[in-house]
């Protein structure tokens, strides 16, 4: 179903390698689509803001298992990087929420009119 | 130099106005006006006509030197640089007795506007005409917008919108043809005019060019936002609009349309002169309805210019020989006519054919200015509008027998709408709006005058100008054929 | 490189500054700040290609002169915001440090040759952009405008992860140089999906943050409830570095795989300028105005993106600092002649904001109007060379067809843009004399003298590059 990469020869533990790179590959993706469609369907800004992490964590699933297949470790410190700067982006983003409650007592989106959306 | 010289010189002249007071610019702005009319009369004097382009310069500009600052004279530029130096210091005067509110400003964008015109009519790079092409807008917008008439706002916008979309599709055009010439590119018009393009290619660019020039001029069906304009715009801006301006068109056809795409023109030449034709007829049927005396002229304007560009499609010596005499005088008429119109109005406060009468009676002198000017606009022998008509008329008869018959109704309907316009306002009895008319001053019989002696001088002795333009149109027929 | 550690260094110093009891420091001491940056980065003029943290960073004289437009954008911009010393509830020294060091991820941005660089370039840049957006607390249009910039961007971040990740998982490297190989020789022999997959998705991150249709719907809202001077941050600096990031991915990195991905570019180009366009004519808000107009910019800097080729190199760099200069003059009148409060009503950012303001100071209209012709691409701007520039590359290309779509969509630039200049000149308004402070006028003098400057003489730029 999906082309496999080149792989190179090396020593992969065995528990992974009995799923096949495609499995990993599908369940990221997988993820990564219900993030999205979370994020356009969802009203409250914090359940929108957890879609995104799912779709964040997604990639970071993904890029472990490419790593791991490819005895890279590039990619797992990616994952580091994604996380620290992910908290960031959460912690920025509840402040602005925060913000937002005590202004209006919500977090719905649907009560961002003030600009045309 | 000398070129360069003829557009900075106004550029120089503005910037001073510009700073110069209320009372002063306007005086500032004429004596430069007429120091700029002798610096081109010098330069004619110095002009060589069988030495093809002169006084050049040229500057690195872009693209290490493939896109050149560079421009020069031949003869089809020095008459219209001749044209446009002449007519400035007319129109800055006849400006003289408004009292336009912020006047430096005022007479700085007229000076801005003769620079960016100078400036088309010499540039020899591609580029450097399409970037004054586009800058003589800027001025004549703001001079139209800021101190035109009531529904100015939007009749300058739909101008300005209107023109650059025109000129958009040229520039285009000009990209294409940068990236077909050879080498590391050049954006002369020499070096345009000797590409070999597919006869698609040159069908394509021969519309790029033709609807750019068609709305400047205005050729029919692109002729809307002239008749609103010319009414709206204060007469000065009108005469820079139609005496000058729409020749950027006519001298586009001859400079770029003509020698760079000839097989587009054999494709399309006829409907191009169909629609000058259509231009013609229709302009003219529409200035006999006229009551309004600003709008008559701004369609009469419009046929004559339609007649003009029948000329330039004609690909023949008769042609562009009559188009270029006739847009001398068409822009000697025009500015004439208009200040006779703005001299009405300002005494009578109306514009209207049926309100006007017996003017004549009343103001002899006027009307015998009038009567002359208008003689040469429906061009009677020994008035300039005779020589450029037979010619553009027999170059299209020569073309093309219906077309020419067709075209040629235009004598009979101007001789109309013009004859109307003089008895209508001239002649019966006295209305009450003209009561306590008064005579022509000083200031616009020195408007006046130099218009009606250029008017008998090219009626009777165009030699002095056919003979500049004559190798210049005759080099440029060898590259169409 | 340098710049990147300067700054870093001295936005926390800026932040340490706003512990001092006297306010007005601060201001000139980000100004100092910027200018040791400026200098810093011109120190490695022609040095050559040169690769800093283990070959993670490029730094050469495109990325130099990308970074020298975004910080002297960010001068102008921190010399018109006054200190934001009228509003009491600001935090000037979080503001100033904030925005040195989303210079740090613009400049990271520019110059990264991995793709980690990028991503975290783009999260330091957005996540203090965020920050600023939010910036005017009790502002409930403001507050808006955070979260909804804040949720977008996110979600594009999510996009542009994604496909890093698959870009990763193909060619098994982050790095620029090894993944260029890998397109140009094992993906022409036998084309990878994940690849393709990869860079659609990350494209599509990408674009979203230089706001190009149809993922440019959150853009008209931002700017228009963020503070107007964050929305001259936003709308200059956010873009060229966007810009500078997408044409370095596009051009040698992924040039192998062009028949894959320039009709998508192009088709999106195309929205691009359609949607911001008509957008923009559709609108009587000026600031909303001028985020379609930058949509709009967007799509003409795609179509130079599109045309990849050694001209639409220098084609971007002019639009940017062309389009840079004009929007921070836009800005900076509109900063003083709408008066913004802490409140929700509609602020004076309408286009009768303007009227009469050649009476009420000529210097504004005129500098109104030159920014509004460059905007329009009127000869005799900078930024009628920036378009010929766009047009010139892919008239290069032989894509001549997007090229009449964009003539087209700037003929309908003109309406709106002369919407201001004719309220400026030809409408009455209120008669208040406009006052300006010195700092301001030099700014504006200064852009708008450049402004017609490179639009007289634009081969002084290629000097310069």
């Amino acid at each position: 179903m999906f082309p496999n990469p080149s792989l190179p020869e090396v020593a992969i533990p065995e528990v992974i390698k009995s799923i096949p790179l495609q499995g990993y590959i599908l369940l990221a993706s997988l993820l990564f689509v219900i993030g999205i469609i979370g994020v356009l369907t969802r009203k409250n800004a914090i359940v929108i803001f957890m879609s995104v992490e799912l779709m964040l964590n997604a990639a970071n699933l993904l890029l472990v298992a490419f790593s791991t297949y490819r005895s890279d470790p590039a990619g797992q410190v990616f994952v580091f990087f994604i996380m620290a700067v992910a908290a960031a982006e959460v912690a920025v983003g509840l402040a602005i929420i925060v913000m937002i409650y005590r202004n209006t007592r919500n977090t719905d989106t649907s009560f961002l009119n003030k600009l045309k959306w | 130099m000398l070129t360069l010289i003829l557009i900075l010189l106004p550029l120089a002249a503005g910037i001073i106005t510009l700073l110069s007071g209320a009372q002063l610019a306007k005086k500032i702005a004429l004596v430069s006006g007429l120091a700029i009319l002798a610096t081109a009369v010098y330069a004619w004097l110095q002009f060589d006509p069988a030495a093809g382009t002169q006084f050049s310069y040229q500057y690195n500009w872009l693209s290490n030197g493939s896109i050149l600052f560079s421009g020069g004279m031949d003869g089809i530029s020095l008459v219209l640089v001749l044209l446009t130096t002449f007519l400035t210091p007319l129109i800055i005067l006849s400006a003289f007795k408004h009292d336009y509110k912020n006047s430096p400003t005022f007479y700085a964008l007229i000076l801005f506007m003769e620079s960016a015109l100078v400036g088309v009519f010499t540039a020899t790079d591609a580029f450097l005409f399409y970037l004054f092409f586009e800058a003589a807008l800027i001025p004549v917008y703001f001079l139209a917008a800021v101190w035109g008439g009531e529904h100015r706002l939007k009749v300058t916008l739909k101008f300005f919108i209107y023109t650059i979309f025109g000129s958009l599709f040229m520039l285009v055009a000009l990209v294409y043809l940068y990236f077909q010439t050879p080498g590391a590119h050049s954006s002369q018009i020499s070096a345009l005019y000797a590409l070999e393009l597919s006869a698609q290619a040159q069908g394509l660019i021969f519309w790029a060019f033709f609807i750019a020039f068609a709305i400047k001029m205005p050729l029919f069906p692109f002729h809307t936002w002239q008749p609103d304009t010319y009414t709206e715009s204060p007469t000065p801006a009108t005469m820079l609009l139609s005496g000058i301006m729409l020749k950027m068109g006519v001298y586009g056809l001859i400079r770029l349309l003509l020698p760079i795409v000839p097989d587009g023109l054999a494709q399309w030449g006829m409907v191009a002169m169909i629609l000058s034709v259509i231009g013609i007829i229709y302009g003219s049927i529409i200035a006999i309805q006229q009551s309004d005396m600003k709008r008559l002229i701004a369609y009469s304007s419009f046929a004559h210019v339609g007649l003009m560009a029948a000329g330039v499609f004609s690909v023949s010596t008769n042609g562009l020989q009559g188009a270029l005499i006739q847009m001398l005088a068409h822009g000697i008429n025009v500015v004439g006519l208009f200040f006779i119109i703005d001299i009405i109005y300002q005494r009578t406060k109306t514009r209207y054919l049926d309100q006007l009468g017996g003017i004549s009676q009343v103001s002899p002198q006027l009307s015998i200015l009038f009567m002359i000017l208008l003689l040469g606009s429906v061009a009677l022998p020994l008035t300039n509008g005779f020589v450029g008509e037979f010619l553009l008329l027999s170059s299209v008869f020569h073309y093309d027998n219906w077309l020419g018959a067709v075209a040629g109704l235009t004598i009979i309907l101007g001789s109309v709408y013009m004859l109307r316009l003089f008895q209508k306002s001239m002649f019966g009895p006295i209305s009450k709006w003209v009561e306590g008319f008064q005579d022509l001053t000083l200031s616009e019989k020195a408007v006046l005058l130099p218009l009606v002696v250029m008017v008998f001088w090219i009626g009777i002795y165009p030699n002095t100008f056919l003979k500049i333009t004559e190798p210049a149109v005759h080099q440029l027929l060898t590259l169409v054929k | 490189m340098y710049p990147i550690i300067l700054l870093s260094v001295l936005g926390i110093v800026t932040l340490f500054l706003g512990f001092s009891k006297s306010k007005n420091v601060l201001l000139p001491s980000t100004l100092v700040f910027l200018i040791i940056a400026l200098v810093g980065n011109f120190v490695e003029w022609n040095q050559g290609p040169l690769l800093y943290f283990y070959d993670m960073f490029r730094v050469d004289n495109l990325s130099l002169a990308f970074n020298g437009i975004v910080l002297a954008s960010a001068f102008m911009i921190v010399a018109i915001s006054g200190g934001f010393q009228n509003d009491a509830d600001s935090e000037p020294a979080e503001y100033y440090a904030l925005m040195l060091l989303s210079l740090v991820g613009a400049i990271m941005m520019i110059g990264f040759q991995h793709m980690i660089m990028l991503f975290i370039g783009v999260e330091i840049l957005s996540v203090a952009m965020y920050v600023l957006t939010g910036s005017n607390k009790r502002n409930l249009r403001s507050n808006e405008a955070a979260l909804k910039y804040l949720l977008m961007g996110a979600f594009a971040t999510g996009f542009m992860l994604f496909g890093m990740t698959l870009i990763y998982g193909a060619t098994g490297s982050f790095n620029l140089s090894q993944i260029q190989a890998y397109v140009t020789i094992t993906n022409a022999a036998t084309p990878s999906y994940l690849l393709y997959a990869g860079l659609l998705l990350l494209l599509i991150g990408m674009l979203f943050k230089v706001s190009a249709a149809p993922f440019h719907f959150w853009t008209p809202d931002v700017y228009e409830g963020a503070p107007t001077i964050f929305t001259a941050f936003m709308s200059t600096i956010v873009k060229t570095a966007g810009f500078a990031a997408l044409y370095r991915l596009l051009d040698s990195t992924f040039a192998g795989a062009y028949d894959f991905w320039w009709l998508a570019l192009a088709v999106i180009a195309v929205l691009t300028l359609l949607v911001g366009n008509i957008g923009a004519a559709g609108q009587n808000s000026f600031k909303r105005m001028m985020a379609y107009s930058g949509i709009s910019h967007a799509g003409y800097l795609l179509i130079a993106v599109t045309a990849i080729s050694q001209p639409s190199q220098g084609a971007i760099v002019f639009y940017s600092i062309a389009y840079s200069l004009a929007t921070i003059c836009a800005f900076a009148v509109l900063l003083l002649v709408s008066h913004e409060k802490a409140n929700n009503e509609q602020l004076g950012e309408d286009y009768d904001a303007f009227n009469g303001l050649a009476k009420r100071n000529p210097l504004l209209a005129f500098v109104m109007t030159v920014s509004m012709l460059s905007l329009a691409g009127i000869p005799l701007t900078a930024g009628f060379w920036g378009k010929f520039m766009v047009f010139s590359s892919a008239a290069d290309r032989g894509i001549i067809w997007i090229t009449v779509i964009a003539v087209l969509m700037s003929t309908v630039g003109i309406y709106y843009y002369f919407r201001v200049i004719m309220a400026s000149y030809l409408k009455e308004g209120d008669l208040a004399e406009i006052r300006v402070a010195p700092m301001f006028k030099a700014v504006m003098v200064f852009a708008t003298v450049l402004t017609i400057l490179f639009g007289l003489a634009p081969g002084l730029f290629e000097g310069l590059i």
